[in-house]
């Protein structure tokens, strides 16, 4: 009896552990293969979403035909590759004793045009009399995220204007008339249109709109383009004083961006 | 029947749950235009490459722990790489809180700046919906034995 008891005891055990090799053995199995299909599957997304890149960015433009290139020429007395404020753009760029106020915009972006409507003419007064250095700098990233190229034209059209003297005027005609809705972005006829009210006519028209057509300062939007992406800029409409950021409702605002400037002011 | 905590069927749910919005996540990152870079730089809390890098590198990530939760395999380690990867977003939309800034999370895609407008409920329900997200991960550290994975499945009965 004790035997046959413990023979049966000896069977079970060794069944248990056939089992449990089995088990183990499939277990690493469903491992293996479970891991290969994870591998499989996260590159098919990947390349999946790498040939979508890059189909929308040779269909649908992306951005222009131009590229960024340092050496590219900049619109007349804005700032060159070497400043601080690289490609930026200023209404008084001799005023250096005051605080630098810097504006970072992307013609199609909404929010901007939500700050220039709000505040633009105060911010432009600031300039004027002498409170801040006024520094535009422009961005086209939002052709990225719109997949069209109407942030670099619209800031390519500004160039040509800043050439004729009507850096002010043509921003805020730019702003004046924002697309329907974002993504709609800039026909060469309402750039053009932009011209005429920003008051450039004559001779003057006729060389802004070669400019235009001939693509003169994409390169150099591109470039502000690259800085900003360098400088690791969240958005826009982003506004610093003397480099540190502060809130849009605050630049939104002529009374706190007064006391933020006045704060600034040694 | 059962006892709840540690339930199969509760920990298959937040398996299925966990894996369905990390790789819903993970998708819409890597098919928008430049990753997921802006929405990281957004947070004001990388400076140099980091965001060009991590603008791949997250939403690959949570791809793949989607699929491990998915199919159940290595269920306790990818859960607990999910309840990290879930409280370093509850910590990154807290810090942006404190600091003042209004910006999309960009957790679905999108992101970047927006305006200020419902500010606080948005980022309260954020951070409550990634604190249950984290629950879940960490349920399934204590209890990765749920029904229907991979993994040593619990139908044995046995413990």
């Amino acid at each position: 009896m004790a035997d046959k008891n413990s023979d049966r005891r000896a069977k079970a055990e060794a069944a248990r552990n056939a089992a449990n090799a089995g088990e183990k053995k499939r277990e690493r199995m469903t491992r293996i293969i479970g891991a290969v299909v994870v591998v499989v599957v996260v590159l098919g997304i990947i390349g999946i979403a790498v040939i979508a890149k890059n189909s929308s960015s040779d269909s649908s433009g992306g951005g222009s035909s131009a590229s960024a290139d340092p050496n590219a020429p900049v619109p007349t007395g804005a700032f060159n590759k070497d400043n601080k404020f690289a490609y930026g753009v200023s209404l008084n760029p001799n005023d250096t004793a005051v605080p630098v106020l810097e504006i970072w915009e992307d013609f199609q972006c909404p929010a901007c045009q939500a700050l220039e409507k709000a505040n633009g003419a105060g911010i432009e007064k600031l300039a004027a009399d002498g409170k801040v250095q006024l520094i535009w700098r422009p961005t086209t990233f939002l052709d990225r995220n719109l997949k069209n190229d109407s942030s670099v034209r619209a800031a390519a059209a500004w160039g040509c204007a800043i050439d004729a003297g009507k850096t002010q005027e043509f921003h805020n005609a730019v702003y004046a008339n924002p697309p329907a809705t974002e993504g709609d972005g800039f026909t060469d006829a309402q750039l053009q249109s932009f011209a005429a009210t920003a008051g450039i006519t004559g001779a003057a028209l006729d060389t802004f709109n070669s400019c235009l057509a001939a693509g003169t300062y994409q390169p150099w939007a591109l470039n502000s383009t690259q800085v900003f992406y360098d400088a690791n800029i969240p958005g826009t409409p982003l506004v610093k004083i003397n480099g540190t950021e502060i809130d849009p409702s605050v630049a939104a605002d002529q009374a706190k961006l007064e006391q933020a400037v006045a704060a600034a002011t040694k | 029947m059962r006892k709840i905590l540690g339930n199969p069927w509760v920990g298959l749910a937040f398996r299925l749950i966990l894996a369905a919005v990390l790789i819903y996540a993970g998708a819409v990152k890597l098919f928008e235009p430049g990753g997921a870079r802006d929405a990281i730089v957004a947070y004001r809390v990388f400076g140099g490459n980091i965001p060009d890098i991590l603008g791949w590198a997250l939403p690959i990530s949570e791809v793949i722990l989607g699929l491990l939760l998915l199919m159940g395999l290595f269920v306790r380690w990818a859960a607990f790489l999910t309840a990290c990867l879930m409280t370093a977003f509850i910590l990154g939309i807290a810090s942006v809180w404190i600091r003042g800034y209004n910006i999309d999370c960009g957790c679905f895609g999108g992101g970047g700046d927006i305006s200020g407008d419902g500010r606080n409920w948005r980022y309260t329900s954020e951070i409550l919906r990634d604190f249950l997200f984290t629950g879940m991960g960490v349920w399934l550290v204590a209890w990765p034995r749920t029904r229907f994975a991979l993994d040593i499945s619990p139908s044995d009965d046995r413990d």
